[in-house]
């Protein structure tokens, strides 16, 4: 009985992404021009490595920038310079964010916002924006 | 909002007029005498394409002057720091040096294949964004026959001037591209295959595109 409980309660914690005791991940904030198709949930990478995800999604009403808010393992740090980039996993899948690590002394703090991004790539805008041009 | 003149005689004069305004000290300045990041990424964009439409003068020339231009206002040992990311902090001096000189030569070449090919594109200005007091961002979009391209500027500041250390081109960063392309290669054959392998490219680049 309490061995299945026990089960469970991994289950829950391992494929809900639910965590009882609190995060232990630290969070950070990154603004794009567009954030088109990513959304709360959507796991953030380095090197290929799942290592935190998106929490929350919200627009600037000044800027009309997405803010989207991440949060990171905390044993992943990223210098100020690493850049955040919006992927599609395959040609169709899921929206994700990349980050390649950067070359900077200083290291971003929990609560910092990331200045370098890569906004999502519409594929068919660029299709329909560059289809026009093959005469030359 | 601001188009360029590209008829002929506007050309000349667009040339004359971003001479001098780069000849002077500091247009627009802010309280601290510092030319915001827009008028500097204005500035030099107007004056390459004033270089670039005039007829008078040949490619050998046309192509030193924009690497002039360019040059003033683009930092290449930021950029290179920031695309050599984490192998900038492991390499010498040295090899710090000479990446930053081949990373610029390459740059050179390819980008001037493509800004050489300049046909009366217009250059828009859709605007500028401070991120704290270090960083900047400037909007501008090339207007050409068939597509409008979104063409964002990156600008630190540098004591008391702004200077360019990335371009976002369709929403793909400059520095992110090489930095993925790089980081590849020094994984593969160290910092020196790297340098080993730049040198050829530049070389061959160099041979295949002397105007």
């Amino acid at each position: 009985m309490l061995a299945g409980l026990a089960c469970l309660f991994y289950l829950a914690v391992s494929l809900g992404d639910f965590q009882p005791f609190g995060s232990a991940r630290y969070p950070l904030e990154a603004r794009f021009v567009s954030s088109s198709g990513l959304k709360p949930g959507a796991f953030v990478e380095v090197g290929g490595v799942r290592v935190g995800r998106v929490t929350a999604i919200e627009l600037d009403p000044e800027t009309y920038e997405s803010r989207v808010h991440l949060e990171l393992d905390p044993e992943v740090r990223l210098q100020e310079d690493a850049i955040a980039s919006i992927r599609t996993e395959g040609i169709i899948g899921d929206k994700f964010i990349k980050i390649t690590p950067g070359g900077a002394d200083t290291i971003l703090a929990p609560g910092d916002v990331m200045f370098e991004t890569e906004s999502s790539i519409s594929l068919e805008e660029l299709i329909s924006k560059y289809i026009f041009e093959s005469d030359n | 909002m601001t188009r360029h003149a590209t008829a002929p005689g506007a050309a000349a004069a667009a040339l004359i007029v971003s001479l001098l305004v780069m000849a002077a000290p500091v247009p627009a300045a802010d309280a601290g005498g510092v030319a915001p990041p827009g008028a500097v990424v204005r500035e030099t964009v107007d004056a390459v394409v004033a270089v670039l439409a005039d007829a008078s003068l040949n490619a050998a020339t046309k192509r030193r002057q924009v690497r002039k231009i360019i040059g003033a206002h683009f930092d290449y040992a930021a950029m290179s720091n920031r695309v050599l990311a984490t192998n900038w902090s492991k390499a010498s001096d040295v090899q710090r040096r000479r990446f930053t000189a081949l990373f610029r030569d390459l740059l050179s070449h390819t980008y001037w294949r493509k800004i050489s090919g300049y046909s009366n594109e217009t250059v828009e200005y859709t605007g500028e964004q401070l991120r704290g007091d270090k960083l900047a961002t400037v909007r501008t979009l090339i207007l050409t026959e068939t597509a409008d391209i979104p063409v964002d500027y990156k600008l630190y500041r540098r004591d008391d001037r702004w200077m360019a250390y990335d371009v976002v081109i369709e929403q793909v960063s400059l520095v992110r591209n090489y930095r993925a392309r790089f980081h590849e290669t020094v994984h593969r054959s160290g910092l020196d295959g790297l340098l080993g392998e730049l040198e050829v490219q530049v070389a061959e680049a160099s041979v295949a595109g002397t105007p």
